[in-house]
């Protein structure tokens, strides 16, 4: 009896294993890179269906892309952000990068995004890749929690005490990790159970990480603010050094309100960057007007899944259609 | 500490474990003891409070039974100082505040709220304590003479913070004959807290992720979704409480006590008198019990009947929270049950699918000020749901999942009501299980599975609670 119970709980765990392979997510199928930490496997499969659906195969970096042009197209646009550039909610064809491929038949897009990424850790991924992608324009993504998250980079400095270098921790795969990782990589089981409890069971133990999280939402003063400025200039000069030409984008932040209207949120951390990045000569283009008025006009809002909620999380099928038609107008801004 | 949550596990593994322990004689002691254990998490201060009422409760009981044992009718000084301190334990914690800002209002000054943290279940632990002293008064049941047993019947806490209200002479005697921690109790106790924890956790928690938003700002949203949204909600409330009831139900059989059921499949009711014989039982009954029939019940003038249901109903209201729009509430379903007794009396009948279905759209819009935060965004809600004055123009959100779980519960609705001729009663809704180890095991493996991967993240607190 006690083996037909194993028997049966086995089974019962392959069957889970193969439901959510087939209906919410593919296995992470992460790797470990020194410099990034876990990054997704070159060609891993993709399928999310907790906000929005996508479902699709990663190119050979591990990144939301189809296979490179051959040969490549003179002018070749570095898109690098966050997971709002990373689009693992919507469908590739659907996603800003991808209409814009599409628009600008003379350029290659690549999307650099990835979820989490800090703008010191897009610099890192364009450093990484640069001669791989080979890349003549940079279109760094960016939104105003930003200039608090480059607070946590390490910093190297040289002997006159000017920064070198902005680094992040990584976890180094012990025993543990390999297994762990192992794990993450062959079972959509435990991934999923991981994204879903592993916060909350680190807060039960650990207790909650509110002050930190309520930390970010206050404004920077003095030394920090002054330390998170030098460090989003330290990115902008290291890109501005690569001979490639550099357009800052600053993603949406919007709240909906009744009878379609909507406020802009203006947050210390979105003003700083767009200010020094104009300072540094830097073209800025605000994305929060364009998607504002269009919500006015049409009442569709651009943020937000049908399957989560609107007007939070990441830019819906719809807002990357409305931010790739208005950044299409501004291609020459761009791809200047 | 939620039952849904990972810290009432540890606690309730704790506590069977000290009962299976300890000796019969103590568990009463152990029982006591981890009730007010459970309560003191949720604030320590308010221990007190619950001793004080239990106190009240005791004290005066055993001074109108002695008056029984003297003169046949007791007087009702010791009744009415019992219930009188429990209404002003009522009044000041739940609706000074309230009290304060209608008379600032009226007057037209500006008075500052009084800084008061309302005591989780105090609405319910208040009322048990009324009900144990008029059925004392009336000679229903004799007065307790434990302390002990007493303050266990007021704190058992599966049953303390969001009810069933439990009759003293229900609960008392299943402690003398307390039978223990058995395994058939717990298999049917389990097998009911788990239903109650589908309820809660896979429907109402996931539905909560819908409804909190729209009904936090209606006018942002379109006709369609306020109408999704008000449909949700109704479900989400009988799946938070009745899932809370199961699950407390379930607690109490594990411990080898039983509770009143509080729901009969009340979406299935023909008319508003039905719906209130199915929904939250032991409130109504309670009501009827120890508020109408006092009044004068259907014994009076005609008139008076009518007045009598008002009262009630309006009280109902009340009850769930120092708001306007609870009075609303209850004053619309107060109307309707005045409207069904006069159609009633002139000889009118519905058919029964007529009779549902105005009952459902009644019971559902009543829902609207239950949920709002204020009258204001009640009005509002009502405006969107009619699109009146350009409302109900805003974003259409029509979430799959919502759609998906409506569509499950109403097939389960369905299904019970032709299944069963025991609608609603959770031993028939319940496929319980033959005692077969290897299909146990492997439907509770997939259930639990189930609820790990399609659970939301965090579970929110139950909806009665804040009453």
């Amino acid at each position: 009896m006690r083996w037909k119970i194993a028997a049966l709980l086995l089974f019962s765990v392959l069957c889970w294993e193969l439901m959510i392979r087939l209906f919410v997510l593919s296995p992470a199928q992460e790797i470990f890179e020194p410099r990034l930490g876990y990054v997704h496997a070159p060609h891993a499969n993709i399928l999310r269906t907790y906000e929005g659906y996508a479902r699709f195969k990663l190119d050979e970096f591990g990144l939301n892309n189809d296979k490179a042009p051959i040969p490549l197209p003179a002018k070749r646009v570095f898109v690098v952000g966050d997971s709002f550039v990373e689009a693992y909610q919507v469908m590739r064809e659907e996603n800003v990068v991808h209409r814009l491929g599409d628009a600008w038949q003379d350029s290659w897009l690549f999307n650099a995004g990835s979820s989490g990424a800090a703008p010191d850790q897009s610099w890192t991924a364009y450093d990484m890749l640069k001669s791989s992608v080979r890349s003549t324009h940079v279109l760094l993504c960016v939104n105003a929690s930003d200039l608090y998250e480059l607070l946590s980079a390490r910093e190297k400095r040289d002997a006159q005490g000017e920064l070198t270098a902005l680094t992040r921790p990584v976890d180094k795969p012990g025993y543990f990790t390999g297994i762990k990782l192992w794990l993450y990589g062959h079972s959509a089981l435990v991934t999923h159970l991981k994204w879903k409890y592993e916060h909350d069971i680190r807060t039960w133990l650990l207790g909650s990480d509110e002050r930190k999280e309520a930390r970010k939402k206050h404004e920077l003063t003095g030394a920090r603010l002054q330390k998170a400025i030098e460090r989003w200039r330290f990115v902008l000069a290291m890109f501005q050094q690569q001979n490639v030409k550099l357009t800052v984008l600053m993603m949406p932040e919007l709240e909906y309100l009744p009878h379609k209207t909507v406020r802009q949120k203006v947050r210390q951390g979105r003003s700083v960057l767009m200010d020094e990045a104009r300072a540094a000569g830097t073209p800025v283009l605000d994305s929060n007007p364009i998607l504002a008025a269009d919500f006015e006009r049409t009442g569709m809002p651009s943020i937000g899944f049908s399957n989560t909620h609107y007007g939070k999380g990441h830019i819906n099928a719809y807002g990357h259609q409305v931010l790739a038609h208005w950044l299409d107008s501004q291609r020459a801004v761009i791809v200047r | 500490m939620i039952f849904s949550s990972l810290n009432f596990l540890f606690f309730f593994i704790a506590l069977v474990g000290a009962l299976w322990l300890l000796p019969k004689r103590a568990h009463s002691w152990v029982l006591l003891l981890f009730s007010y254990g459970f309560y003191a998490v949720w604030d320590i201060r308010f221990v007190l409070l619950l001793m004080f009422v239990s106190l009240v409760g005791y004290s005066c009981a055993l001074v109108i039974e002695r008056q029984h044992q003297q003169n046949h009718q007791p007087k009702t000084t010791w009744l009415w100082l019992g219930i009188v301190s429990m209404l002003m334990v009522l009044a000041y914690f739940k609706y000074a505040n309230f009290f304060i800002d209608n008379a600032s209002a009226l007057l037209g000054i500006n008075a500052e709220h009084l800084n008061i943290v309302l005591p989780v279940g105090l609405s319910f632990f208040t009322f048990q304590v009324i009900s144990y002293l008029v059925d004392v008064w009336r000679g229903d049941i004799r007065a307790c003479t434990s302390k002990k047993e007493f303050f266990l019947y007021v704190a058992f806490f599966p049953q303390l913070v969001a009810g069933p209200i439990v009759r003293a002479k229900d609960f008392l005697p299943q402690l003398q004959q307390h039978v223990g921690v058995n395994w058939d109790y717990i298999y049917l106790g389990a097998q009911v807290f788990a239903l109650g924890f589908i309820q809660k956790v896979f429907i109402a928690d996931r539905l909560a992720m819908f409804c909190d938003p729209v009904f936090s700002q209606p006018a942002l949203y379109g006709a369609m979704t306020l109408w999704l949204g008000l449909l949700a909600y109704a479900v989400q409330i009988f799946c938070d409480f009745s899932g809370y009831s199961h699950m407390a139900i379930g607690i109490a059989l594990i411990l080898g006590f039983k509770l009143p059921e509080n729901f009969r499949m009340p979406y299935l009711a023909t008319s508003i008198a039905d719906f209130w014989r199915r929904w939250h039982i032991s409130l109504s009954s309670w009501l009827r019990d120890y508020l109408y029939i006092p009044l004068g019940g259907s014994r009076v003038a005609p008139t008076m009947i009518y007045v009598n249901l008002m009262i009630t109903m309006l009280l109902g209201g009340l009850w769930h929270g120092a708001s306007w729009n609870f009075v609303l509430w209850g004053a619309m379903h107060g109307v309707a049950l005045c409207a069904h007794r006069v159609w009633k009396q002139m000889g009118g009948e519905l058919p029964h699918l007529l009779g549902w279905g105005l009952t459902f759209l009644f019971v559902l819009l009543t829902w609207v000020p239950f949920r709002c935060a204020d009258f204001g965004q009640s009005m509002v809600y009502f405006s969107g749901l009619l699109s009146v004055d350009g409302a109900g123009d805003g974003i259409t959100w029509m979430m799959p999942q919502v759609m998906g779980l409506l569509l499950l519960v109403m097939v389960a609705h369905l299904v019970m009501a032709f299944k069963s001729h025991r609608i609603g009663d959770w031993h028939v809704a319940l496929p319980v299980l033959e005692k077969d180890k290897i299909l146990h095991t492997v439907v509770w493996f997939w259930l639990v599975m189930a609820l790990l991967v399609w659970s939301p993240i965090n579970s929110s607190p139950f909806i009665y609670f804040q009453f």
